[in-house]
Parts: structure tokens; sequence; C-alpha cells
């Protein structure tokens, strides 16, 4: 990371020194509001009850430079109001006009229809993101350091855009991770494309550590790696098509994850033994074989797919968009406990699986101002019975610029 | 002789439609004219560079009828402009329009940018100076 810093520090020094530049200050600022209703529990028949949480405010301040052919773009988000996070600081320079660039830096990779415009949550139908992007269950890291894109012309109407990726993302020893994606895009209306993640040789959560110090102070969401791993080589493979025009948003994705993996026979022994069996339901003890020698071979198949439509209805003022969204996820070797590093929700299921179902609408009075509210319905078996629970959200966006 | 009138009325619109505006450009965009194809490409954020220059769109908002007009001839609606751009730009792929509420303005703002491309009303294409110049669109 440092080094990809030092890099854009170097190409960005060369950028101002000489450079007239078109600058532009801008951002938005969302709140959150959701309340579930009470969540079914692993090894017991309580509930666990929910209070309403507000995430409010939310600031996010952009800043884009550009000049000749250097560009550079620094994301900040003052999540709560409170403390800033650098999402993105980094610097690209055309090689070859706009059919091969290179960027360095913090950067979100190009992958499926969502990663790189995740933070543009008041362009989107939805109050969540895909739940793929769910940090609680990503299925890569989102950020990485190194880039080259470009696009190039193909008939009248039609695009190509590609982009190959590289960084430190999640990994141990030598490994060096590839991304590539791929889209062909039909003027404004379609776009179709394919990415592809591999870690490169074998990784390691950020989070990893000892049983002492790992145990209970896990963060989810660094990656695609579980905690409990001591190693794994994966990749990530996915498939999206989107469909725009003035009236209807139409977009689908489907996203493998396949790992070869050996879990640290430490942590999951102490998963087994802290939680007592409590958290982990039967599937899962037999998984990691918690009363025995634990079983070391973690390989497993992640995936998840969703479908989203919209339907952009024109008022006096603004437009309002009914949309519907049906998400699928599934992770066999996930737990329920969060504080391990597992997931709520395919952890919570039987088989790890779940789906979503949610029905929406957003109200633009302005093109600056979006007002969401949704409910989701999410499906899954606990114990062998239906235990469906929802999810009602509230959240407004303002997108401002100077 | 209903259908006639119609004909005649489409036809008038669509010859107003294209007659409304006229587009403009900083003189550091190398090119005298551009096609349909690239005006749409430059104007939805899908071409960054055009002329030698990198792009930069000045635009009327949506509800002035010169950006109507213009939306019309390259087949798009003022809400979906402001969504592809506003995708755009909150994901760093391209810098935001810069809005000006006149012609006037867009003039002004286009003659000092380098790489500006901006609408204008056609009517205003005689006060266009300095370091802007008109782009044929063929």
């Amino acid at each position: 990371m440092l080094k990809s810093l030092m890099g854009a520090s170097l190409l960005l020094s060369g950028f101002y020194a000489n450079a007239q530049m078109n600058t532009k200050v801008y951002g938005y600022i969302d709140g959150y509001y959701e309340r579930s209703a009470d969540v079914p529990q692993v090894g017991t028949n309580e509930k666990e009850k929910n209070a309403g949480e507000f995430d409010t405010p939310n600031i996010h301040a952009l800043i884009m430079s550009s000049k000749d052919s250097y560009k550079t773009f620094l994301n900040i988000s003052g999540s709560g109001g409170e403390q800033l996070d650098v999402r993105n600081a980094w610097v690209e320079k055309e090689l070859l006009g706009e059919k091969l660039t290179f960027r360095i830096g913090k950067l979100y990779r190009k992958f499926g229809l969502y990663n790189e415009i995740l933070d543009a949550v008041p362009t989107y139908i939805g109050i969540e993101p895909p739940e793929m992007f769910d940090t609680d269950h990503l299925m890569l890291t989102r950020t990485t350091n190194a880039m080259f894109h470009g696009k190039t012309n193909v008939g009248s109407d039609g695009q190509i855009n590609y982009a190959l990726t590289t960084g430190n993302d999640e990994r141990k020893f030598d490994a060096q991770s590839i991304g590539l994606d791929v889209n062909y895009t039909i003027g404004t209306n379609w776009k179709i494309g394919a990415s592809y993640y591999n870690s490169g040789g074998r990784a390691q959560s950020v989070n990893y550590g000892d049983a002492s110090s790992n145990a209970g102070q896990a963060d989810p969401g660094a990656g695609g790696v579980l905690n409990w791993m001591l190693h794994d080589t994966y990749d990530v493979t996915g498939v999206y098509v989107q469909y725009t025009d003035a009236k209807w948003i139409v977009q689908a994705e489907t996203t493998t994850s396949n790992h070869d993996a050996t879990r640290d026979a430490a942590i999951v022994g102490d998963i087994c033994n802290l939680t007592t069996g409590a958290t982990l339901n039967d599937r899962q003890r037999a998984r990691f074989n918690c009363g025995g020698p634990i079983n070391l071979d973690g390989d497993y198949t992640s995936s998840t797919s969703y479908a989203r439509v919209g339907y952009i209805i024109p008022l006096t003022e603004g437009s309002i968009t009914p949309y519907a969204q049906y998400d699928i996820y599934e992770n066999p070797e996930t737990i329920w406990q969060e504080e391990y590093g597992g997931d709520n929700e395919a952890g919570l299921a039987d088989n790890g699986k779940f789906d979503k179902a949610t029905l929406g609408v957003v109200y633009r009075p302005d093109f600056n101002v979006a007002l969401k509210a949704d409910y989701s319905e999410h499906i899954q078996k606990v114990f062998g019975k239906q235990a469906n629970y929802g999810e009602v959200r509230f959240s407004f966006s303002y997108f401002w610029s100077l | 002789m209903k259908k006639l009138t119609g004909f005649l009325i489409c036809f008038l619109s669509a010859a107003f439609a294209y007659a409304d505006f006229a587009v403009i450009a900083n003189s550091s965009v190398s090119a005298g004219s551009i096609s349909k194809g690239d005006l749409k490409s430059v104007f939805t954020a899908q071409m960054g560079n055009f002329g030698g220059a990198k792009i930069q769109v000045v635009m009327l908002p949506g509800t002035d009828p010169v950006a109507a007009s213009f939306f019309t001839s390259i087949g798009l609606s003022a809400a979906e402009f402001d969504r592809i751009w506003l995708e755009k730009a909150l994901s760093g792929q391209a810098n935001p329009p810069s809005k000006k509420g006149s012609s006037a303005e867009v003039i002004a703002t286009v003659g000092s940018t380098p790489g500006a491309i901006g609408i204008i009303s056609k009517g205003d294409e005689g006060k266009v100076s300095g370091g802007a110049k008109v782009l044929s669109v063929n």
C-alpha cells in the first residue's frame, strides 16, 4: 500500500508541477434507517430483538482533477459524520489515449456492475448493495492498487471496456493477485460483461491471527478469505447484464467463488469450544468436525446472484421509481457469529443459503435528491423450519457540488 | 388531410429541434465539426477525449428548451442525462458537467476552459467569440 501511494505521489507531483487543472469538488450526504423484525438465532428458539438503527449523516466528498493525459481522484467518506475514511486516492495517466490508461493508488477495482459505483448510492435503485458487496460476506476486496484499463469503439454505437488489476489485496507469501473485467456496451442502453479474479496463490485474511488474539476480534468484510483459514487459494468469476433507457433499469449478475483452503486448527478449535455448540448448527459442527480432530480441509464454493428491475415514472417535477430485487447468496463454510468473522445471514441458515426478496421505491423530486424506502424478506431454513424475517429501510441522499 | 397535417407538424418540429441548438467548443479542441454519434458519446461520458483535448461538458439546465431540444436530437431524456453523469462523477469515471443558466454563461465558460464543449441556443451563435468556436454537426 505504501509503495502504491508513493508511486501515486510521484506521478501526482509531476502532474501538479506543470498543470493548469480542471478541478471539480462535489459529493453527497446520505442517511439511513433500518429496522429488522425479530431474527432467529442458531442454537435457541429465542429470537434476537432488534431496535431500529440510524446511520446518519454520512458525508462524502470527492475531488477530481484532470489536465491533458492525467487525472486524479480523491474519495473521502465521513461515516456517521465522525471518522474520515479515504476510500479512493489515485492518479492515472493515459498511455494510448482512452484505449489504455494506467491508474495507481487506492482504487476500486472494475468488477461487475456495482463495485465501482457502490459509493454512488444516489444513482441506483435499492438501498442496500447486492449481496456480493455486503461487508459480512464480500467475495473479494473492493479496493486494489494498480489498474490498466481502457475502452475502444466497435461499430457505430458499441464500445468494449476492459481492465486488468492487481494489488496487495489479501495475500500471503509472494502471491500476486490478478483481476479482469471486460464488458461490451451498446449506446447507453446495454452493458454485457464478465469479471474474473484469482488470488494468484495462497491468500490470508488481514484479520487472520493466532487463536488467542483472533477469536472475538475479527472484523468481517476484509475480503474473500474467511478469518479461520490458514491459507486460501481462490478465484471469483462473474457475468452480468444491464439494460437502461428513459423508463427501465434492469440488471442481473451471478458470481461464483471457488476456494482451495486449509483451516487453522487452533482457531477453528476455539470457535468450536468457545461457542460450545450454541452458535454452530449441526451441519457446521460436522463440517469442522468439532467433536474430534479439526477437519483442516476448508475447500468450498460460494455463490450469489441477483436481479433488479426499476421502472421510472416521470412526475410534473422529478420522478418516482418503483423497484423489485431478488438476491440469492450461498456459503457453506461461514458461521453465524460475526465477531469470529462469520455472517449472521448465511451462517444462520441450515444449509448456508438464503434468499432475499425486496420491494421498494425511489422518489426524486430533483436529480440532486433521492428518497428511498424498501422492504426485504429474508428467506431461509433454520433447524429445519422456514424462518423468514423482514427488514424495512429508509434512506435519503443529497448530491452537492461546488 | 389529418395525416398530412400530423406529418407536417412532426417534420417541422424535428427541423425546429435540430435548428434550436448549436454546439460550441474551446479553441483547444482542434476539430471544426463533430458527428452526431460522437456528440452523443461526448455528452454521455462514453468519449472523454475529442479533437485532441480532454473534454469538459458545459450544459444548460435540463428544463431549458434548448437543452430539451438537444436531448431529443441525441435520443436521451434529461433524467437519463443526469443519471448517467451522476454515476460517472460519483464513481470517478468522469468530471461532472458544468451547468450554466444561460447561453451567454455557456459561451463564457467554454471560452475560458480548455477542452470544454457546450450547447447554446442557435440564435446565440453570433455571440461566440474569444476562446470559443462553433462546431458544425454532421
